[in-house]
């Protein structure tokens, strides 16, 4: 005794139901593998070396505080030169972006912990072979001044800004895998002078260059990593070479099949109210 | 109709009744219980979900006897209209991980199934219910952010006003507030959002228990609750600023993590109530003309 009434009203639950069931994303894209990243970036390259120092404070807080859910892997370090800028690192790894837990742009960290960002401007940081989209931003807090190179990566896209990261993420998902995505973040404290800028973006090239093959997909999407080991950086970056563009889950090696992989840990900030002694944070 | 069975054997009775919405519902909810549960009810700005679905459940439970004699069925094609469109929204949040979409599509198909088996006048009685489940849609990390920031801004400024108005030695930058040689970051804790969201929630159902509050007085009441939010977390902040201020930071640090979040949820449900006396007059006016009658049945 199923009447219409009910059939036509059951029928597109179960159909939705089904629907989602068979759209959902089975893979996950992990660009970095079982790669560590502390051991992939080098400690020393292009005149910088890393010198030990507590002066970069990452997001990394206590454990499941939302840095510790956002992100599997952090480096975070000073790099001094005899002949530039000291700059502090930070690259910040998550292997499951989603909509509740996805990687924060500086933009917002930096606001969070009371800076304010007085000016913020897309350009590209070029590498041998090719360039990132990156911004450019200043962030100021009393009488500290940041100038901040900064690019993040979703899977193979390299998203620019807050609306594009979504806007690929879901593209990602779409084409049926979650993505994994990185922050590398590049500060100094000082003027924000366009040599300044421009000494960040030489240590990002030069960052690109002296990580291991292994990593660099990981730090720029398999696209821009093929480009750079073909522009003749070295015979050894064969992983790269092979990757297509918008590579086809299941289809290249650093794809993992994770069935039943959809429901990733979320998390709205939790911090602590008031911190005393404001540190700069990001994440 | 025939007698009516109690508790847990009336669902048993409707499901076999309509099994294959039943089923429909089941296969839906489920996935999505278990999102809630994982992505969002885990969390500070959404630990007031499992118990916004338990006491909207209570809700309906209550009049279900005048909702069976109420029962009228809708139009059956706009029901299905929404219903579709509702699905659709529904695969999409489900499939790509839009909690919110999700979440807020499978009310909306609800509330076509229950226009299209029982009709727009139970749709009116449940009013309440109905407002009250939206507290179940969770917002997004990037979207709270966005909201948080200018009310961190306007806390701290708020309270530096005041202190400094009252002559104690502060001082503001963005977020950061300096008093004497203390320097106190305001986090988002303190712009009260996530609590606002709980607050809101508890707030509004207990009016509505306490008064059979009508809907333009429960709006009314709503409109308040950003202001009240606010207040509640300078109150915060300048407990914790002068904690710090008197018995230096350790004081203060472990108030803030034993107490300040129950103090501010404590003191914004008792501006609610105070609001919620205060406009006695008002509410009696709104809710003069009872719409329905509340009364639980016998």
């Amino acid at each position: 005794m199923i009447g219409r009434r009910e059939l036509l009203l059951g029928l597109p639950l179960v159909a939705g139901a089904a629907g989602a069931y068979a759209l959902t994303p089975r893979h996950t894209l992990n660009l970095l593998g079982d790669g560590k990243l502390e051991k992939l970036v080098p400690l020393a390259f292009g005149g910088w070396h890393v010198t030990p120092s507590n002066a970069v404070i990452l997001p990394k807080a206590t454990p499941g505080s939302l840095a510790d859910q956002l992100y599997n892997q952090t480096v975070s370090r000073l790099y001094e030169s005899d002949t530039d800028l000291p700059v502090m690192l930070v690259i910040a790894y998550g292997n499951t972006q989603s909509d509740q837990l996805q990687l924060h742009r500086p933009e917002v960290c930096y606001a969070a912990v009371g800076f304010e960002i007085s000016s913020s401007r897309q350009v590209e940081i070029a590498f041998p072979g090719g360039e990132v989209p990156a911004r450019e931003l200043v962030a100021t807090a009393n009488q500290r001044i940041e100038p901040i190179l900064y690019w993040t990566r979703i899977g193979d896209y390299l998203p620019a800004s807050g609306t594009q990261q979504r806007m690929m993420k879901l593209r990602s998902e779409m084409s049926g895998y979650v993505a994994d995505g990185v922050l590398v973040r590049m500060s100094t404290v000082g003027e924000p002078t366009p040599e300044v800028f421009a000494s960040l973006s030489r240590f990002a090239t030069e960052l690109l260059k002296a990580t291991d093959p292994k990593g660099v997909p990981a730090l720029i999407g398999r696209p821009a990593a093929a480009a750079l080991a073909a522009s003749g950086k070295g015979r050894n970056a064969a992983l790269a070479s092979a990757a297509p563009v918008n590579a086809v889950p299941g289809s290249t090696a650093p794809v993992n099949a994770a069935p039943g992989s959809t429901a990733p840990e979320s998390t709205v900030p939790a911090a602590p109210a008031v911190a005393p002694a404001a540190k700069v944070t990001a994440g | 109709m025939p007698a009516q069975p109690a508790g847990f054997a009336r669902l048993v009775q409707w499901a076999s009744r309509h099994p294959v919405l039943a089923l429909g519902l089941l296969l839906t909810a489920i996935p999505t219980l278990y999102a809630m549960a994982t992505q969002s009810w885990t969390h500070e700005s959404g630990v007031h979900g499992p118990l916004v679905l338990a006491t909207a459940i209570w809700l309906v439970w209550r009049r279900w006897d005048e909702i069976v004699a109420e029962a009228k069925p809708g139009n059956l094609w706009l029901a299905m209209g929404v219903l579709l469109v509702a699905m659709a929204a529904y695969v999409f949040g489900r499939a790509f991980n839009f909690l919110m979409i999700e979440v807020a599509a499978w009310l909306l198909a609800l509330l076509a199934i229950v226009y299209a088996l029982a009709g727009h006048r139970v749709l009116m009685m449940m009013w309440f219910p109905i407002v009250y489940l939206l507290f179940l849609v969770p917002l997004p990390g990037w979207l709270l952010d966005s909201v948080t920031q200018p009310l961190k801004m306007m806390v701290s400024d708020l309270v530096t006003r005041l202190l400094s108005s009252v002559g104690y030695p502060i001082t503001r930058v963005g977020v950061t507030l300096y008093i004497a040689q203390y320097q106190l970051l305001v986090e988002d804790a303190c712009s009260g959002l996530n609590s606002l969201i709980s607050l809101t929630a508890v707030g509004l159902f207990y009016i509505y228990l306490l008064h059979n509050a009508s809907w333009r007085y429960s709006a009314l009441l709503m409109l308040f609750l950003v202001p009240i939010a606010i207040l509640a977390n300078v109150v915060r902040v300048i407990i914790l600023v002068l904690l710090t201020y008197y018995a230096g930071n350790e004081v203060a640090q472990g108030y803030l993590h034993e107490f300040a979040g129950i103090v501010t949820f404590v003191s914004a449900l008792l501006l609610i109530f105070l609001l919620d006396t205060l406009l006695t007059p008002v509410r009696n006016r709104l809710t003069r003309k009872p719409e329905v009658p509340h009364d639980r049945p016998a």
